[in-house]
C-alpha cells in the first residue's frame, strides 16, 4: 500500500461497508437462514451449519441449508437434543458437494454434545477464547470439544487453525454471532467475545479484493493471510475490523472488483 | 477527563463488571491491577471504546460516548486515543517511522507534518536511528517504544496499554516505564494501563484494584 493512500482508502472503504451492509444483504446472502428463526439456540444451530456449508453458490448454499433445517424438522435445538437414533437417520439423504449425511449425522450428534454437557456453541467458543484471549484458541478448542466423539471422515469440515487453515466459515459465523449495528445484518447474539478480537472471514472473494486494494500481501489464502489483513483493518477501525468483511466481499461479489 | 459511571458487563452467565464508577483525570498514570480474569482488559477495552458495557455510561471531556455514531466514534477514537498492547501490532511490511505515520495519515494529517511528528517522537523515545527498520529487525523493547509513538501521534488525550510490558525483559521493562513516566512529566500525558507488574503500578499515580468485578 502506498503510505499516502491510507486515508482515502479508509474513505472508501467506510462507504462500501455503509452501502453493503444493509437488510438488502440478508437476500441474496445465507445468513437468511439463521434469521428466519427466533430463539437464541435455534439461531445459533442454523448459523453454524449454514455456515459449514457455505461454499460453492450462494442459492446453492441457502437452498441446501434450508432443506438441512427441514429435515430437523424446523427446529434444530430441539432435534439436537432430542432426536433419536432413527430420526438422525433420516440426515442420511442430506448431501451438499462433500459434506453428506455422514456428516450432517455427527455434527448433530456433536453438537448434542456441546449443548448437554458445555452449555452450548457461545460457551465453547467463549470458553476458547478466554484460553488465549484470540480467536485462533477459541477456534483450537472448539476443534477439540468439536471432534470428542470419533468420526475421522468429518474433520475436513471443520477448519483446524493449528494447522494453518484459514477458517473461513467459522470466522463468518463468529461475524454474524459477535458483531451488532443498527444495520441488522449480523445478530450480535454473543457478548463473550469482544467485537475488536473478530478476524476476516477471508476467502477467494475477500482476499482477491484485498490485495488488489494492497491491504494483503500474501499469496495464499491462510490464517497467516487472515492475520495479515485483519491487522491491517484493524489499523482503520480498531473497535470494528470485521466491518469491512462487508466492503470486501461486496466489492468482489457485486462490482466484480 | 474520563469518566466511568456505573460500568456493567457479563459474559454468558458470568457478570465481570459489577458496577464501576471512576473517573480519570488528565495528566496522570493509572494502573489497573487485579488477577487474572478480574475483569481488566474488559475495563480497559470499555474505557477505549472498543468494548460496549451492558449499561453504564463512559464520559471523555462530558461527552457521552453512547450518543457517537459508529462513523463518529471511529474517528474520535483514531484522534482521541492511542492503544498499545502487549503484542505490538505493527505493520511488517512498513518501517518504524511509517508505522508510527499511519494513524495520522488515517487522521488526514498532511504528510509532512505527520513525519515531522512522528520523527521527533521516535527521536525523543530514542530510536532516530532505527527509523529505517521493518519491525522484524527490531527488538522487543524497540518495537514497543516505537508502538508507544503510534499511539501518541495524533496527539491522544489517553493511551491505553494492555500489559505493555509483558513480553519483555526486565532491562527493557524498566526502560518503557521510565519513558512512560517521562511523556507524563514532559507532556502531561494520560496512560491507563493494565499490569501484572507491581513496581509499576507502586510508581502510578493511582492503583486501581479489581477484584470480582468492583474496584476495591
Amino acid at each position: 500500500m502506498k503510505l499516502g493512500d491510507w486515508a482515502d482508502l479508509k474513505v472508501f472503504l467506510d462507504e462500501k461497508v455503509v452501502q453493503y451492509n444493509q437488510p438488502f444483504f440478508i437476500e441474496t446472502d445465507p445468513i437468511q437462514v439463521p434469521k428466519s428463526f427466533s430463539e437464541k439456540e435455534d439461531i445459533e444451530i442454523a448459523a453454524f451449519l449454514t455456515a459449514t456449508i457455505s461454499w460453492g453458490s450462494r442459492p446453492g448454499i441457502i437452498k441446501n441449508a434450508q432443506k438441512l433445517m427441514a429435515l430437523m424438522e424446523n427446529k434444530p435445538h430441539d432435534f439436537i437434543l432430542n432426536s433419536s437414533g432413527s430420526e438422525q437417520e433420516t440426515l442420511n439423504r442430506f448431501v451438499h458437494r462433500t459434506f453428506n449425511g455422514n456428516d450432517c449425522i455427527y455434527f448433530v450428534r456433536s453438537l448434542g454434545n456441546i449443548y448437554k454437557n458445555y452449555g452450548g456453541l457461545s460457551s465453547v467458543f467463549g470458553e476458547g477464547f478466554q484460553k488465549g484471549k484470540t480467536v485462533k484458541s477459541s477456534f483450537e478448542y472448539f476443534y477439540t470439544v468439536f471432534f470428542e466423539p470419533a468420526g475421522e471422515r468429518t474433520r475436513k469440515h471443520i477448519a483446524d487453525v493449528s494447522k494453518g487453515a484459514s477458517a473461513k466459515r467459522l470466522n463468518m459465523f463468529l461475524r454474524w454471532m459477535i458483531r451488532k449495528d443498527k444495520s441488522g445484518v449480523d445478530f450480535g447474539l454473543w457478548n463473550n467475545i469482544p467485537v475488536s478480537a473478530l478476524m476476516l472471514p477471508l476467502d477467494v472473494h475477500t482476499g482477491n479484493v484485498a490485495r488488489k486494494l494492497t491491504l494483503l500481501t500474501r499469496k495464499q489464502n491462510d490464517w497467516k493471510a487472515v492475520e495479515e489483513v485483519s491487522l491491517v483493518l484493524r489499523n482503520f477501525d480498531p473497535g470494528d475490523p470485521v466491518k469491512y468483511d462487508f466492503a470486501l466481499f461486496g466489492l468482489g461479489i457485486f462490482e466484480r472488483f | 477527563m474520563i469518566k466511568a459511571e456505573n460500568i456493567r458487563k457479563s459474559f454468558g452467565t458470568l457478570e465481570v463488571l459489577k458496577g464501576i464508577n471512576l473517573e480519570i483525570p488528565q495528566g496522570k498514570v493509572y494502573s489497573i491491577v487485579g488477577a487474572s480474569g478480574a475483569g481488566k482488559t474488559t475495563l480497559l477495552q470499555i474505557l477505549g471504546t472498543l468494548g460496549k458495557p451492558d449499561s453504564g455510561e463512559i464520559y471523555f471531556h462530558n461527552k457521552k460516548i453512547s450518543a457517537f455514531s459508529e462513523n463518529e466514534l471511529s474517528a474520535f477514537r483514531n484522534k482521541e486515543i492511542g492503544f498499545v498492547f502487549q503484542f505490538h501490532h505493527l505493520l511488517p511490511e512498513f518501517t518504524a517511522l511509517e508505522n508510527v505515520c499511519i494513524p495520522a495519515f488515517i487522521a488526514r494529517v498532511p504528510k509532512p507534518e505527520a513525519e515531522k511528528k512522528a520523527l521527533s517522537l521516535l527521536g525523543y523515545l530514542g530510536l532516530t536511528d532505527r527509523i529505517q527498520h521493518k519491525p522484524s529487525e527490531l527488538s522487543g523493547g524497540e518495537k514497543q517504544r516505537v508502538a508507544v509513538a503510534r499511539a501518541l501521534v495524533n496527539n491522544p488525550s489517553v493511551v491505553l496499554a494492555d500489559e505493555p510490558s509483558g513480553n519483555l525483559d526486565s532491562a527493557n521493562r524498566d526502560d518503557l516505564h521510565d519513558l512512560l513516566f517521562k511523556l507524563r512529566d514532559d507532556f502531561g500525558q494520560t496512560f491507563i494501563i493494565v499490569t501484572h507488574d507491581d513496581n509499576f503500578a507502586e510508581r502510578s499515580d493511582k492503583i486501581i484494584h479489581i477484584r470480582d468485578g468492583i474496584i476495591v
